[in-house]
């Protein structure tokens, strides 16, 4: 019933900073999915755009099948837990999760009733309710239009702006590459090595990529100049629709005599109210709180209050927003495993914030992973476990992080393999296959391998890493082993300690500075290009130049130094 | 050797070896010391409001025999009050300064909690701009405006006679400009509050009355008070509007036009119990209300 659509959704604040990029996802009814990310990548935005908290700077959000862009939350139908629980806290437990049925009026109806039948006739009210509803289309769809030609001068001023900016970046880059090029030759000339990290080359590198990102932000500013039109037609045409759908039922009420049925807008009864609530707390566990007031609960509990005040209110769609990460590690992981009943129980639509991808992979039914305003991938969680479509979501998801290489994709007729570290790994079954449908060529890649899928062996070969144990972390049932390659480069490995043998045998098979060999199948093995994309399943659309650098970083600027600092600095100074 | 010993680190041992005071001996002193301080301080100033209150009770004949400590000729009645409310027109002061300080509160209070809650929630163009704006302004005294203010009152005919909604208009005017200390407390109410509610089926009017004036009864009850008072026991801006026509004055105006050469004799007592009866209502409401006005102050201020 409740399925929720974002289509081309981009939010632009203020300051011109895009926190989502052309965010588009369908939500089937009864869905649950997670929005995962680390912190600032716009999740929130996302979710937030969808309860009306923000304005949705392009684009469509449809709950139900009804484009609801310019409407109100409280005109949403929709229900949203926030992560700090938003509890009031002037109101009881009972009072809070009551506020919205004693807020909201009801329509009830009442068949009216002539010598012991109910009445037939034109039904006057029906018709005046429809009425106003065409009349509030028809003014919803007026903005629409009114909205098209500020919208498309908006987006020519920006793309005006950037033009400029990029025509700056240009030049730019073209400076420093000339920089660059003289330095080399210098240095050759003088026969002295390229120093590394080589300055030059970075800001060349850095001046690059901003014009890449300048033209990239032109060609989307252009691409949705073009839609514009396009997608407000099709607004325009919902509308429409709809205002014909109430116009031909109105034609067909003014003719057609109905049962008629006197209609009262009434406040929810008191008793009404009591059951409702009683039976969300019920629920939840938490009947014997109802007379407290928040401050008087613990963490769980007031998030329990927070899931019961959107409970009792029949709403469309759940919305929650990072609601567990509040608690302390132990109440997250029950309360974890409470969402998951619960949502049998309530069996609606749901979105999840999350940035813990734990929670990700064990509440969604599907999980859309973001990064940078950008959704790297939409998919299962085992879709996104096995088949992640960049670096970013196969580091992002599993822990601990998956191992990356630096290695070459061999090609040899069919056959595909890859070189590490002198070793050859041949690729096989359906990853093979893929490689071949694809026409992959020969070239130097990223190489992914799982750390639960990496297996000790007993004895070199040929296809076994050589490496050295540097550290272990005891678990409990398994070892994370952190072990070196030859080229000083960490890898991690799960071990599972019944693998190990029994008593000493167990710590000296991990002990630091002990050779191992360690092996994986052809299919554990994740093919990424150079640009980060997966070579088996690539994304349909390549967004922008994806890294695992900078996950989750902010940017701090150094603060101003104070008398007292400016001294400590310059007696540190040559020191530190 | 020495050379040895001049590499050795040196080592810093924490001093305890100086005599350590007794804390309960020390704060005894200290405290003595502060109590009779603040005694005297007290004595000083309590002095002036304590002979208002003995001379209010002095009947007229003893006006000018003895002081009110020296136990003879002084005598006591309630004569003053009497003739204060049948043969004076102080009632009507008294109704005048009551209705306008009323209405004040009423309004004021609305006025600046909705400039509150809207400058602490809402973003539009020129906000900042507005509120350095009102910052400055504010910075002014207020009364620079008395002349031309009382010129276009004059023109709307809202002045001697007519002063009652005349300073009703002037006090309310300038309301807005007192939105600090409770846009203050409301930046410390969460956004997440509002948007919950919002969700919840509000619109931004209810979630002004049930979920942020609830939470803010100290700032509002601080608000309504400041907004009494202020007309209350205005004097300045009185004065000029109601320049010259008694039926317009309001207490503090009134009782000070018996201050003069001619009238002081025959009035003084009676200036003395009007004193007190104007002292009040305001003490009774302050007696009352003391708890939430400072938690209003203190809560507006520290978080603001």
């Amino acid at each position: 019933m409740a399925s929720v659509i974002l289509k081309d959704v981009k939010k632009i604040y203020d300051n011109h900073v895009v926190a989502v990029h052309d965010f588009n996802l369908e939500i089937k009814d009864k869905e649950f999915v997670v929005f995962v990310g680390p912190s600032g990548c716009g999740k929130s935005t996302t979710l937030r755009m969808v309860a009306g908290l923000e304005e949705i700077s392009e684009g469509t959000v449809s709950i139900d099948g009804e484009i609801v862009n310019d409407l109100e939350p409280k005109d949403r139908n929709i229900a949203m837990v926030f992560q700090n629980y938003a509890l009031y806290p002037h109101l009881s437990v009972f009072e809070n999760m009551a506020f919205s049925l004693r807020l909201k009026r009801y329509l009830v109806k009442e068949p009216i009733m002539e010598n012991g039948v109910q009445k037939q006739g034109i039904d006057e009210e029906a018709i005046k309710a429809n009425e106003r509803e065409i009349a509030n289309l028809k003014m919803r769809r007026d903005s629409v239009k009114l909205e098209e030609p500020r919208t498309i001068a908006r987006l020519q001023k920006e793309k005006a702006n950037d033009m400029g900016a990029l025509a700056k970046a240009e030049a730019n880059a073209a400076k420093l590459n000339a920089n660059l090029a003289a330095k080399k030759a210098q240095l050759e000339a003088q026969g002295k090595p390229l120093p590394s990290p080589f300055p030059a080359e970075e800001s060349a590198k850095k001046a690059d990529k901003r014009v890449k990102d300048l033209k990239y932000e032109i060609e989307g500013i252009d691409r949705r100049l073009g839609n514009i039109s396009a997608n407000n037609e099709k607004l325009l045409e919902d509308f429409d629709k709809r205002i014909k759908q109430f116009e031909e039922e109105n034609e067909r009420l003014k003719v057609t005599p109905v049962p008629l049925f006197k209609t009262k807008r009434v406040k929810m009864p008191e008793e009404e109210i009591y059951d409702r609530v009683l039976s969300a707390a019920k629920t939840l566990g938490i009947t014997q709180y109802l007379m407290r007031k928040p401050r008087a609960l613990s963490g769980g509990q007031r998030q329990r209050v927070a899931i019961g005040r959107a409970m009792v209110r029949d709403s469309k769609v759940f919305l929650m927003d990072e609601p567990l990460s509040n608690l302390d590690a132990k109440l997250r992981n029950q309360m974890r495993a409470e969402l998951i009943l619960l949502r049998k129980k309530i069996d609606s639509t749901f979105i999840y914030v999350t940035h813990d991808q734990t929670e990700a992979m064990t509440l969604g039914d599907r999980i859309v992973i973001m990064k940078d305003g950008y959704t790297q991938q939409i998919g299962t969680p085992q879709e996104v476990f096995d088949l992640p479509t960049n670096l970013f979501v196969a580091t992002f998801i599993g822990a601990p992080q998956m191992n990356l290489f630096d290695a070459h994709l061999n090609r040899k007729g069919k056959e595909y393999s890859v070189t590490l570290y002198g070793k050859t790994f041949p690729v096989h079954g359906w990853k093979a296959e893929e490689l071949n449908k694809r026409d992959v060529p020969e070239q130097d890649i990223t190489l992914g391998v799982r750390p639960e899928h990496m297996v000790l062996q007993k004895e070199k070969a040929t296809n076994a890493l050589d490496l050295e144990i540097l550290v272990n972390e005891m678990m409990g049932s398994e070892y994370f082993v952190h072990a070196q390659a030859p080229d000083e480069k960490q890898v991690v490995i799960r071990v599972p300690t019944i693998s190990l043998g029994e008593g000493d045998q167990v710590s000296k098979a991990v002990a630091p500075g002990t050779q191992i060999h360690v092996g994986f199948e052809g299919k554990v093995m994740h093919l990424f290009d150079k640009e980060g994309y997966n070579l088996v399943n690539p994304p349909a659309v390549k967004v922008k130049e994806t890294s695992i650098e900078g996950v989750g970083q902010v940017e701090i600027k150094p603060d101003k130094l104070g008398r007292k600092d400016k001294k400590t600095k310059k007696a540190l100074e040559g020191k530190i | 050797m020495a050379e040895e010993l001049q590499q050795q680190k040196v080592v810093y041992i924490p001093d305890n070896t100086r005599k350590k005071s007794s804390q309960k001996k020390n704060k005894r002193v200290t405290n003595i010391i502060i109590y009779v301080v603040l005694t005297l301080i007290s004595i000083i100033w309590l002095f002036p409001f304590l002979l208002i209150l003995l001379e209010s009770f002095r009947t007229y004949p003893t006006l000018n025999t003895g002081n009110p400590f020296s136990g003879s000729g002084y005598e006591w009645g309630l004569g003053n009050y009497t003739k204060l409310f049948t043969e004076t027109r102080f009632p009507t002061w008294f109704l005048n300064t009551f209705i306008i300080a009323l209405f004040v509160a009423v309004l004021q209070t609305l006025i600046v909690l909705c400039m509150s809650y809207t400058l602490s929630r809402s973003r539009f163009k020129g906000r900042k701009l507005l509120m350095n704006f009102m910052l400055v302004i504010g910075m002014f005294p207020g009364f620079l405006t008395l002349l031309v203010l009382y010129n276009i009152l004059k023109d709307i005919g809202l002045t001697q006679e007519h002063a009652v909604p005349g300073l009703i208009l002037v006090y309310v005017a300038s309301s807005g400009m007192g939105y600090h200390v409770s846009k203050g407390f409301f930046d410390t109410v969460p956004k997440a509050l509002d948007e919950a509610a919002r969700i919840d089926g509000a619109n931004r009017a209810q979630v002004l009355i049930k979920i942020i004036l609830p939470m803010a009864k100290p700032i509002v009850i601080y608000t309504i008070l400041t907004a009494f008072m202020g007309p209350w026991g205005d004097f300045i801006f009185a004065q000029y509007v109601a320049f010259g026509a008694p039926g317009g004055y309001n207490v503090a105006v009134g009782l000070y036009s018996w201050l003069t050469k001619e009238m002081i004799n025959n009035y003084y007592t009676m200036f003395c119990a009007g004193g007190v009866i104007v002292a009040l209502p305001v003490t009774l409401l302050f007696m009352f209300l003391q708890k939430y006005y400072v938690e209003g102050v203190t809560g507006g201020a520290v978080k603001g």
